[in-house]
């Protein structure tokens, strides 16, 4: 964290080209953050680049005694809420692509291959549920740092977590134990 | 039974905070409640959940963003990037205020409201007033009431009441 703090204060004294070292060193935990509330890879990558041009023109109002990587994920989580709000094209992207039962070339050029299973259960989830179950998964949050980040109380993220368990948990039962199975187009 | 009642309250009740407490003392430390999230064997083991999310291991090879954000800093810069907004207040602290607003409120609205005037003035309290009404008697069930007369100060009304005797 140190060495962020250096870093930080090498940018905001105009040394802009060591802003690149937090965009590598991140962005593989903001796009998945990305990935996991929008479930789209270029909706996700224009979030995560917004998130990070964000973060580099507001780089004077962080405070430094923070995490940069909490700071960072509370705004991808608001470009990406926003964003589902605007567009609620979310259930309609994975209900067409159900149908279809084809991998987009999008997921393809990123390399990712989608799965039944993130189709059918990661949709029966809100997008905050999605939030508080990806931070807690990937990054190993507790109720009350992920309350920080979704800037809400310690107890609607631990209710969050238990509701997007729960559902899981019925996502599973309904689909008899389902092993994970690769779309092929 | 009791379970039912919790079950019922948890989807009743929309305050979180007593949500969480239904979580905490009771799904995750009654046995019939823990078993039922035990029905499907590995939903607490969160590698399986994990097989559901996306993790960022899986973008380790994503090419570098740093190109895209700064076309992105240059398109905000010239469209007049807004900072963020931060929040006034914690959550907490904005509840404290918005009950303690909404108490000021009430405690003028009952300062004010017409009826709010404390009771009949007894003797010692009434103060000589210019009295444009006069009241000679009034008795009470054969006996003599005691009577008050209040003239408002601004308003231009008079007020007259009786009570009878204590015996």
């Amino acid at each position: 964290m140190d060495d962020e703090r250096l870093i930080i204060s090498e940018c905001l004294e105009g040394n802009a080209g060591r802003f690149d070292v937090l965009i590598i060193r991140y962005q593989s935990a903001i796009f998945a953050l990305g990935m996991n509330i929008l479930g789209d890879p270029d909706e996700a990558m224009d979030v995560c680049q917004d998130t990070f041009a964000q973060a580099y023109i507001n780089l004077h109002r962080f405070d430094m005694e923070r995490k940069f990587k909490n700071w960072l994920l509370g705004i991808a989580v608001k470009r990406s809420l926003d964003r589902i709000r605007k567009k609620k094209s979310f259930l309609a992207f994975f209900d067409r692509y159900a149908r279809e039962g084809k991998t987009s070339d999008h997921f393809k050029t990123h390399g990712i291959e989608e799965s039944v299973v993130f189709r059918q259960f990661l949709k029966q989830l809100n997008p905050r549920e999605r939030t508080a179950l990806s931070l807690k998964m990937n990054e190993g949050y507790t109720a009350k740092e992920i309350a920080e980040v979704l800037r809400c109380s310690e107890n609607t993220a631990y209710v969050h977590l238990f509701k997007a368990k729960q559902k899981i948990k019925k996502a599973y039962t309904a689909a008899g134990k389902m092993e994970n199975t690769e779309v092929k187009p | 039974m009791m379970c039912r009642i919790y079950k019922l309250l948890f989807r009743l009740v929309p305050v979180k905070g007593v949500q969480a407490r239904i979580i905490r003392n009771h799904f995750q430390v009654c046995p019939s409640c823990t078993k039922e999230m035990e029905t499907v064997e590995y939903v607490n083991d969160e590698t399986a959940i994990k097989e559901v999310i996306f993790s960022p291991a899986q973008f380790e090879n994503l090419d570098s963003m740093v190109p895209g954000v700064e076309e992105k800093i240059r398109q905000m810069r010239k469209a007049g990037a807004k900072t963020l907004k931060q929040p006034v207040l914690f959550p907490v602290l904005r509840w404290a205020m918005a009950g303690a607003a909404a108490a000021v409120i009430i405690i003028l609205g009952l300062t004010f409201f017409p009826g709010s005037d404390s009771g009949p003035v007894t003797d010692t309290q009434m103060k000589p007033i210019e009295q444009d009404v006069f009241v000679h008697y009034i008795k009470t069930r054969n006996n003599y009431a005691r009577t008050f007369i209040v003239k408002e100060k601004k308003a231009k009304r008079t007020f007259i009441w009786f009570e009878k005797h204590k015996t």
